[in-house]
């Protein structure tokens, strides 16, 4: 039963070496940011500055750019790559060779370090790079720092990058449907957008779910990407929250303020991840044992 | 006929938009692949398709001296990591699918949120501890922080490649006199090999990707590839060498498409465990 503790079971031991680590790793840093916001470190008299830091990131107007710009990039890069990758997996059902070439061939940019996706988007956007070749021929004048370029070049390439996780998860869970229900539907006289609607989404649902937070909570930590691609720039435009952060604190040595913004980050990914959670579970317990 | 001909010309259809799609995603590749081999003053100049002089002056580079290092270290890390990691997560995995204790609920959400959290936090106080501790810049060092993204997800994954297996083979095999240990060396892992085998294959992707902990972390003797892509892509002054950057770019991909050719009717199947957490 759930809630007794099993003391005999000494197996539960096994689970020591892990929390050890972990403990260290991650109770211990928080702590660390925890001490760290509540004081000026850097400055002439170190002492406890109480929730001056706090107020001073939410009244930042640098960081709510960062903020509001993450939350824009990662609206429109979802409403993009959540279709796309579905579509992707809809397509590509089969089991034969070619088709595993195209999924391996789909799959390919998920696994790619993100630093070098930015050097691969970087070498493609340059001024002598294919992309404003092949706009050229359109007419368009394309230049990776020109404006608004860099913010929409970097949806590109994040799209590139993510459909095709996206597409693994959706093509895992149109594999977890079973054929029966198809062949009932076929059955009945299904036509394709009915059963694409009462069949084939509900067996999805979950792993969509999954998909779409895990990209939502992945999305608000981009940084390797952007930063090789345009550092940032032009000026400040394509400057995300990781960036942001890792400015205030390793460039600008603003102690406090850095660790009170990172608490701040750190929290809303846990909340994020909380819904995540709860979304996916509906109800059951974490760790719902099915006997 | 009418039915065949629509057949076909599906088919093809088919065929085109198949070829499309492996080309919109292996081109980038193919391209920085290719860029990595041309002249200096060819990518500067202009936009081909494929090199017209070859030159291997960067790969020859990247072979040694700074670049090789950080390749062997990279490599270093990730299969550290794996051997840290695979059996730590396999007990806790364990112990969350198979035994319910008081707060087991919590600590598995808590696991979790270490891996949904943003590097970037966890940034200022590593690079304190590890300047006080002297653990700056050592491999040891960057392999602890690892753990901390590691530990979670191969928990995670573990966890749902073994609730598959039914508490009665445990049972079973401790009325046939099997200890712990020996049920496990036996038994358990030997049929979880091919989540065993995807666990290593996440682990790896995460670790050889990394790069914010990675770059503050770091400086000469533990730097790992992914920094020191950055460092030239950053490089002020002569402006930077896209010719390194993409043939260092292009190491760092082999893995990864190695892994997908050989894995590619495992990779999806991997993931179907996953439709419950």
């Amino acid at each position: 039963m759930k809630g007794m503790m099993t003391v005999s079971d000494k197996r539960v031991l096994l689970i020591l070496p892990a929390l050890i680590v972990l403990f260290f790793n991650s109770i211990f840093p928080i702590l660390i940011v925890l001490n760290y916001s509540f004081q000026n470190p850097f400055a002439t008299v170190p002492g406890f500055v109480g929730w001056d830091n706090y107020i001073e990131v939410l009244h930042d107007s640098a960081w709510w750019s960062a903020f509001m710009r993450n939350i824009y990039f990662t609206g429109i890069t979802l409403a993009i790559q959540i279709p796309l990758g579905l579509a992707l997996a809809l397509t590509i059902r089969e089991r034969g060779k070619f088709a595993t070439i195209v999924s391996a061939a789909i799959v390919l940019p998920s696994l790619i370090p993100f630093v070098s996706i930015g050097i691969l988007w970087r070498l493609l956007s340059m001024t002598f790079g294919p992309i404003s070749l092949i706009l050229k021929w359109f007419g368009i004048d394309y230049a990776l720092m020109n404006g608004t370029n860099a913010f929409w070049t970097l949806v590109v390439m994040d799209v590139w990058h993510w459909t095709s996780l996206v597409f693994l998860l959706m093509s895992a869970g149109l594999m977890t449907i079973p054929d029966v229900y198809y062949t009932a539907a076929r059955v009945d006289g299904s036509r394709k957008w009915q059963t694409f609607r009462y069949i084939t989404m509900p067996g999805l649902r979950p792993l969509l779910i999954l998909a779409a937070l895990l990209r939502i909570i992945d999305s608000f930590k981009i940084y390797d990407e952007n930063m090789i691609l345009t550092v940032g720039g032009p000026g400040r435009t394509t400057e995300f929250l990781s960036m942001f952060l890792v400015r205030k604190i390793l460039r600008e040595w603003a102690g406090g303020f850095g660790a009170a913004a990172s608490l701040i980050y750190l929290l809303q990914a846990v909340v994020m991840c909380f819904i995540l959670i709860m979304v996916l579970n509906r109800g059951r317990g974490m760790l719902e044992r099915e006997s | 006929m009418r039915i065949k001909e629509k057949k076909r010309a599906r088919k093809i259809l088919k065929i085109v938009l198949y070829l499309f799609i492996i080309f919109v995603f292996a081109f980038p590749i193919y391209f920085m692949a290719i860029t990595g081999i041309k002249t200096r003053s060819e990518i500067e100049t202009q936009t081909t398709f494929y090199p017209h002089t070859v030159s291997m002056h960067n790969f020859k580079q990247i072979l040694s001296g700074v670049w090789l290092r950080c390749i062997i270290n990279s490599l270093k890390i990730c299969l550290l990591s794996i051997a840290l990691c695979l059996p730590l997560s396999f007990l806790a995995a364990y112990v969350f699918s198979r035994i319910e204790f008081a707060g087991d609920s919590h600590l598995y959400f808590w696991l979790i949120t270490n891996r949904m959290a943003p590097a970037a936090c966890f940034v200022l106080p590593f690079f304190a501890i590890y300047n006080n501790i002297g653990l700056f810049d050592t491999i040891w060092g960057l392999l602890l922080v690892y753990t901390l993204f590691n530990l979670p997800l191969s928990i995670w994954v573990t966890m749902s490649f073994m609730e598959v297996i039914p508490k009665e083979l445990d049972e079973a095999a401790f009325l046939d006199g099997y200890s712990v240990w020996g049920y496990f060396r036996k038994v358990l892992i030997p049929v979880m090999k091919p989540g065993l085998i995807a666990v290593a294959v996440f682990i790896w992707m995460f670790t050889w990707t990394e790069m914010i902990f990675a770059y503050t972390l770091t400086s000469v003797k533990a730097k790992t590839l992914p920094v020191q892509l950055l460092v030239i892509v950053t490089r002020l002054g002569y402006g930077v060498d896209w010719g390194m950057a993409a043939a260092g770019g292009t190491i760092s991909v082999i893995p990864a498409i190695i892994l997908v050719f050989v894995a590619r009717k495992y990779l999806i199947r991997g993931f179907v465990p996953l439709r419950r957490i």
